[in-house]
C-alpha cells in the first residue's frame, strides 16, 4: 500500500531522484483533480436531472444550506500559501465521501432506478478519497503537515424529501467546488502546465 | 437348501445392518483418505479398515485385504498390515492423473469381495502467474491477463485482485473458459495508481503473482482518430493534408500519432516519421508525394509518452494530389507514307501517351511544331497521339509537347531528314550511330555505337608529364587524346624513356589508362620520356618530356638530419649536465673566483645590516679561492668599556676603511670585501684561496663591540699594510695570557678569530659564530698569527649568541665575503662551526708586511 499513493519513498527505487518523482506526483494529482472536476460537473447535472422540478428549472435557486463538517472554499483561500491551500483541500476531500455516501443512500430511496446517478455518487466518494490521499502525499513530499485533525462530519441528514434533495444538491455542489479548487491550487505547483 | 438359508441370513443381516444405520448400503469397511488429491510424483498411502461385524461374518481380517488400482491388483510388496482390521497400501511417485483404488477381501471359497473404493486425483499446485499486464480500452473497463504457468491437471481458480491506496475493489473471478484474463467490473479512474495481482488456487495450493502498480492512464488504448479526411493543394502538387477528430480522451491525455500511406495500387505502407507526429494534433500535411496520384491514408494514436497501447487503425481514407506539368515529353517518331508525290511527301508523326507518373495530370492535348530549316514554322494542336502532315522533301525539325491543366512538358525533338538524304561520311571521323526500334505501340529503347568509316593513325601523340618524381620511380600521366585527333580507336599507348647515355626502354600501356609508374630508375639522373598512341592503323609520338630524379628520396634527408641533430642535442645536454655536476671542479681549475675590488661596499657593512639567518649548506661549495688572505687579530676589549666607545670604534673603523681603501691590494680593498663567494670546506679550495690571496695580505685591528654590549676582544685583521705591527701582534703569547687571566669556562686552544670589524651588529645564531671562525682559520691557516684569547673562547663556548661575538663573527664574515648577500655570510658561518670543533692544531701567524694603515684599532 505504501508504494501507491504515498509512493514518493525513494527506497522504492533508489536510482530515481525524488525531485522528478515529486514532479510526476504533482502532475498526476493535478490531472486527477482536473478529471474529477469534469466528473463532478457531470454528477451535478445528473443529480439535478433526477430530482424533478423545481431543480431543473432555470430560475431555481435553492438555499445554500450549511453542511455539517464542510464549508465551501473561503474567498481568501486563493491568497493562502500553497501548502495551506492544499491542507484545506485535503481536509475537505476527506469530509466529502461520507456526505456523498449519505446522499447516495438517500437517492437510493428517492430514485432507486437512477442507477447511473447512484454509481456516479458511489464513484465520486471513492474518487474524493483517492484525490485526498494524493494531495496528502504531495503535502508530505513537500514537507508540510498533511492535514490537521480530521473533522468528522456530523451526520448530515434532512428529514423531508425536498430538504434531502437540497442537501444532495449542496453536497454535489461542494464536491464540484472543492475538486475545482484543488485543481487550481495544484496548478501552481505544476511546472510548465499540466501533462 | 442350506445354502439358500445361509444367503437369506446374510441378506437379512445386511438389510438389518443397513437399516439400523439409516443407510442403503453399509460397506464392510472404508478407505482413508476418502477423496485424496495427490501431487504428481509424490508418494501416497491409503488405509483400508475392516469393520468387526464384517470380519466376523466373513471370517477375515486385515491379512485378507488386497488392493486394486483401475482393476489391477497391487503387488503385495506395497501392502502393510497395520493391525487386525487395517491394512495400508503405499504408492511411490504417483504419475497417473486419475486412479481408482479399491480395497478387497478374499472370503471363503476364493470369493473376492470389494470392500470400498476411492478415486485418487493427481495434479500439480499452481505456479506463480507471470507476465501480468493490464489494458484499459477507452470506453471499457480494465482487463488484465497473465501467464498461468504450467498445467496443473486440477481445477485451478484465478482471481484478479486490485486496490487503491484508499480502496479495495471487488475480486475479479475468471471464467472457466478463459482462466488467463479477467475484466474488472468497475470503471477505471485515471491518474490514481492501482495495484493489481493475481491469485491462483487449487486443491494443492495457492500462489499470488507479483503485484503491479500503475496509473490506468498509462495502460490506455484510446479510440482511433475518426472522420479522417484528405484534401490536396492547388499550390503544391506534392502535398496532401489530413484532418481528423481525436477521441475524447484527448481532453486529459496528450497523444502522438502514427500515420501511414501508400499509393492506391501499392500493397506496402510508408510511414510518416514518428518525430513529426509526436504531439497532439488534428491535422497533418504529408509532403513529397507524386503529383496527380491517389494515396490511401490511415492513422492511429496513443499516449504521447509511449505508455499504453496504440489505438486501432482508423478507417482508410484516400486523396489525390493536385496536377503538375508533365515531367517528360512523349516519345516521338515518324513514319513515311508510301504515297510519295513529286516535291511532297506525307509523313505520319506518332507518339505515345505519357504514363501517369510522367503526365502528372490529365493530358488535355499535344502541340506539334514543324520547322523547315530555320524559316517556316507550322503549329498543330492534337488531341490524338498521331498527326499526318504533308512535307516537302526538305529537312524538318519536329517538336512535340504534352499539355495538362497546369502546363506543358518539355519538348521532344525529332529531325526529319530530307527526302534524298544520303550519308556523306568522312574517313577518320568518329560517328555515333543510334538505332531506335519501333514497335506497334511506340519506340523501344535506342542503342548507340561509335564507328569510323576508316581509321588512321592519330594526328597527335599524347603529351606526357610527370605527376610525381621519386628517387627511383616516376609517375607519369597524360590526357586522353581529343576525339578529333584520335582518327580511330586508341588501342594502346607506348612509353619510351631513356637516360642521356642509356638505351631507350619502351613500355606498352592499355588505352584505358592515363597514368603509369616508371620504376627502377636511377637517382639523380636525367630522363627523357615520350609517348605514342596507336590506333589500328598506326601510332603517333607525342612531345618529349625530361625530368630528373632526385638524389635523395623524399624524407631521406630528414631521416638523416633529424637523428644527427637529436644526437647532438643529447650529447650537448649530457655535457651540460656533466659540467653542472662538476661545476666546482671545473671552476676551480679554469676560472677561480677573483674578488672584484670595484664591487667593494664597505659602506654596507653598517651595523644596521639586517640579520642573516638563512643557513644554506649548499652555499658551502663556494670556493674559498674567493678569499683573500685575511688575518684577524682580536684583542680583548675592556668589558667595562662603555657603550659609546663601541660606537667610537665603529666610527673609527669606518674612517679607517676610508683611509685604507686606497691602499688595498688589487684583489680587495679590505678583507671585508675580499670575497663574494665564500667556501672553505675543501682543502683544494683552500689551496686555491691561498694562491689567490698570497698577494692580498692585510690586517685590520678591530675593536669589537656591539651597541651596548661590551666587546670582549679587539680584533686585528692583517693587511698588506707596511705599517709596523702593534705590540700585541708581535707578542701574541702575551695576549693569550691576558685572555687566560680573564677566564673562561671553555677554552678553545689555538683557536683564532682573525676578524675585521665591519660593524655588523645584528644578532646571529650562535652556531654561525663557530662557522665563521673556522672559515677564517681554514683559509688563512699558515698566515694567521694565532692570538689566542681566552675571552673569545669564552664567548664562543658559553654563549655564542652574545653580541660581542656576533659582531666579530659578522665582521669576519663580511671580511671574507665582502658585502655580499646574507646567504654568503651564512655559508661562512656554517663552516666556521666545524672549525671550532675540529681544529685542534695550534697555528700561528706573523704579519709579513705592515703597510700604512695596517692594524688600525677599530
Amino acid at each position: 500500500m505504501s508504494r501507491r499513493e504515498g509512493s514518493l519513498d525513494p527506497q522504492a527505487d533508489s536510482s530515481v531522484s525524488p525531485l522528478p518523482l515529486l514532479e510526476a506526483k504533482i502532475r498526476q494529482t493535478h490531472s486527477l483533480a482536473r478529471l474529477l472536476t469534469k466528473y463532478a460537473e457531470q454528477l451535478l447535472q445528473e443529480y439535478v436531472q433526477h430530482q424533478g422540478d423545481p431543480f431543473g428549472l432555470p430560475g431555481f435557486s435553492p438555499p445554500r444550506l450549511p453542511v455539517a463538517g464542510l464549508s465551501a472554499p473561503a474567498p481568501g483561500h486563493a491568497g493562502l500559501p500553497v501548502p495551506e491551500q492544499l491542507q484545506l483541500d485535503a481536509g475537505a476531500l476527506a469530509a466529502l465521501p461520507p456526505l456523498l455516501e449519505v446522499v447516495r443512500r438517500r437517492q437510493a430511496e428517492l430514485n432507486p432506478r437512477a442507477l447511473r446517478l447512484l454509481r456516479r455518487l458511489e464513484d465520486a466518494a471513492r474518487q474524493a478519497r483517492a484525490l485526498g490521499a494524493a494531495v496528502e502525499a504531495v503535502l508530505a513530499a513537500l514537507g508540510a503537515e498533511p492535514r490537521g485533525p480530521r473533522l468528522e462530519p456530523a451526520a448530515a441528514s434532512a428529514a423531508g424529501v425536498f430538504p434531502a434533495k437540497v442537501l444532495g444538491l449542496r453536497v454535489c455542489g461542494l464536491y464540484s467546488e472543492w475538486v475545482s479548487r484543488t485543481e487550481a491550487d495544484l496548478s501552481q505547483l505544476v511546472p510548465g502546465g499540466p501533462a | 437348501m442350506l445354502t439358500l438359508q445361509t444367503w437369506t441370513v446374510q441378506a437379512l443381516f445386511i438389510f438389518l445392518s443397513t437399516e439400523s444405520l439409516g443407510e442403503l448400503l453399509d460397506p464392510c469397511g472404508y478407505i482413508n483418505p476418502e477423496s485424496p488429491v495427490v501431487q504428481l510424483g509424490s508418494n501416497f498411502t491409503a488405509v483400508c479398515v475392516l469393520k468387526e461385524k464384517c470380519m466376523d461374518y466373513f471370517h477375515v481380517n486385515a491379512n485378507y485385504i488386497f488392493w486394486k488400482t483401475n482393476h489391477a491388483t497391487v503387488p503385495h510388496e506395497q501392502y502393510t498390515v497395520i493391525n487386525r482390521t487395517a491394512s495400508s497400501v503405499t504408492f511411490t511417485d504417483i504419475s497417473l492423473l486419475n486412479i481408482q483404488l479399491t480395497c478387497n477381501i478374499r472370503t471363503f471359497g476364493q470369493i473376492d469381495q470389494n470392500v470400498y473404493g476411492i478415486r485418487i486425483i493427481s495434479g500439480l499446485p499452481p505456479e506463480k502467474p507471470k507476465n501480468l499486464s493490464c489494458i484499459v480500452k477507452e470506453g471499457e473497463k480494465m482487463t488484465c491477463q497473465w501467464d498461468p504457468g504450467r498445467e496443473t491437471y486440477l481445477e485451478t481458480n484465478f482471481t484478479l485482485k486490485s486496490e487503491w491506496a484508499t480502496e479495495k475493489f471487488d475480486d475479479c473471478k475468471t471464467k472457466r473458459d478463459n482462466p488467463t484474463s479477467c475484466t474488472v467490473d468497475y470503471s477505471p479512474v485515471y491518474f490514481v495508481n492501482i495495484e493489481v495481482w493475481v491469485e491462483a488456487e487449487n486443491a494443492l495450493g495457492k500462489v499470488a503473482s507479483d503485484h503491479i502498480n500503475f496509473d490506468p492512464v498509462d495502460k490506455v488504448k484510446p479510440f482511433p482518430p475518426h472522420n479522417l479526411s484528405v484534401s490536396n493543394s492547388e499550390e503544391l502538387s506534392s502535398i496532401l493534408k489530413l484532418t481528423w477528430i481525436n477521441s475524447s480522451i484527448k481532453s486529459f491525455m496528450k497523444l502522438k500519432y502514427d500515420i501511414q500511406y501508400r499509393t492506391k495500387d501499392a500493397s506496402t505502407w510508408s510511414q510518416i516519421p514518428p518525430e513529426d507526429t509526436a504531439s497532439t494534433r488534428s491535422s497533418f500535411t504529408v509532403q513529397d508525394l507524386k503529383p496527380f496520384t491517389e494515396y490511401v491514408f490511415r492513422i492511429r494514436c496513443m499516449k504521447e509518452d509511449g505508455k499504453g497501447f496504440w489505438s486501432d487503425w482508423s478507417a482508410e481514407e484516400s486523396g489525390i494530389t493536385y496536377e503538375d506539368r508533365p515531367s517528360k515529353a512523349p516519345s516521338f517518331w515518324y513514319k513515311m507514307e508510301p504515297s510519295h508525290t513529286h516535291g511532297c511527301r506525307p509523313v505520319q508523326l506518332i507518339w505515345k501517351t505519357l504514363p501517369p507518373f510522367e503526365a502528372n495530370g490529365k493530358i488535355l492535348d499535344y502541340e506539334v511544331t514543324l520547322k523547315r530549316w530555320k524559316s517556316h514554322l507550322q503549329n498543330y494542336t492534337v488531341n490524338d497521339t498521331k498527326l499526318t502532315v504533308n512535307l516537302t522533301n526538305d529537312h524538318y525539325i519536329a517538336t512535340l509537347t504534352a499539355r495538362n491543366l497546369v502546363g506543358k512538358s518539355d519538348a521532344s525533338v525529332l529531325p526529319i531528314p530530307a527526302y534524298d538524304f544520303q550519308g556523306n561520311l568522312a574517313e577518320s571521323k568518329c560517328y555515333l550511330i543510334t538505332v531506335t526500334p519501333v514497335y506497334d505501340n511506340g519506340p523501344g529503347s535506342p542503342q548507340s555505337i561509335k564507328a569510323y568509316l576508316k581509321q588512321a593513325p592519330p594526328s597527335k601523340g599524347p603529351t606526357v608529364r610527370t605527376k610525381k618524381v621519386g628517387k627511383n620511380e616516376a609517375v607519369l600521366e597524360w590526357d586522353q587524346l581529343p576525339v578529333d585527333v584520335q582518327n580511330g580507336f586508341i588501342r594502346n599507348y607506348t612509353i619510351f624513356y631513356k637516360t642521356n647515355i642509356g638505351n631507350e626502354t619502351a613500355v606498352n600501356v592499355d588505352s584505358s589508362h592515363t597514368e603509369y609508374t616508371l620504376s627502377s630508375l636511377t637517382s639523380d639522373t636525367l630522363y627523357m620520356v615520350r609517348m605514342a598512341a596507336y590506333t589500328d592503323e598506326g601510332g603517333m609520338d607525342g612531345p618529349e618530356f625530361t625530368f630528373t630524379t632526385p638524389k635523395f628520396a623524399q624524407g631521406e634527408i630528414e631521416a638523416i638530419v633529424v637523428p644527427v641533430c637529436l644526437a647532438f642535442l643529447l650529447t650537448t645536454l649530457l655535457g651540460v649536465l656533466f659540467c653542472f655536476n662538476k661545476r666546482d671542479l671545473i671552476k676551480k681549475h679554469i676560472w677561480p673566483n677573483v674578488p672584484d675590488p670595484s664591487k667593494s661596499h664597505i659602506a654596507q657593512w653598517s651595523p644596521h645590516t639586517p640579520p642573516r639567518h638563512n643557513f644554506n649548506s649548499k652555499d658551502q661549495m663556494y670556493s674559498d679561492g674567493n678569499f683573500t688572505d685575511v688575518s684577524v687579530v682580536e684583542i680583548e676589549a675592556n668589558d667595562k668599556k662603555p657603550f659609546p666607545e663601541d660606537l667610537k670604534s665603529l666610527d673609527l673603523f669606518k674612517k679607517e676603511k676610508i683611509s685604507t681603501e686606497g691602499h688595498s691590494s688589487g684583489i680587495g680593498g679590505s678583507s671585508c670585501m675580499s670575497s663574494s663567494r665564500p667556501s672553505i670546506s675543501s682543502s683544494d679550495e683552500n689551496e686555491s684561496a691561498q694562491n689567490t690571496s698570497s698577494t692580498v695580505q692585510y690586517s685590520t685591528v678591530v675593536h669589537s663591540g656591539y651597541r651596548h654590549q661590551v666587546p670582549s676582544v679587539q680584533v686585528f685583521s692583517r693587511s698588506e699594510s707596511t705599517q709596523p705591527l702593534l705590540d700585541s701582534e708581535e707578542r701574541p703569547e702575551e695576549l693569550q695570557l691576558v685572555d687566560n687571566v680573564d677566564g673562561s669556562d671553555v677554552i678553545l686552544p689555538r683557536q683564532q678569530y682573525f676578524k675585521q670589524n665591519c660593524s655588523q651588529h645584528e644578532t646571529s645564531p650562535d652556531v654561525s659564530q663557530f662557522e665563521r671562525s673556522k672559515q677564517v682559520s681554514s683559509v688563512n691557516d699558515e698566515d694567521f698569527v694565532r692570538l689566542k684569547q681566552q675571552q673569545i673562547s669564552d664567548h664562543i663556548s658559553q654563549s655564542y649568541g652574545s653580541g660581542q661575538m656576533k659582531m666579530f663573527q659578522e665582521v669576519s664574515a663580511a671580511d671574507a665575503f665582502g658585502p655580499g648577500t646574507e646567504g654568503q655570510v651564512e655559508r661562512f658561518e656554517t663552516v666556521g662551526m666545524e672549525a671550532v670543533i675540529d681544529e685542534g692544531m695550534p697555528k700561528s701567524y706573523l704579519p709579513q708586511t705592515v703597510r700604512r694603515g695596517g692594524y688600525m684599532p677599530q
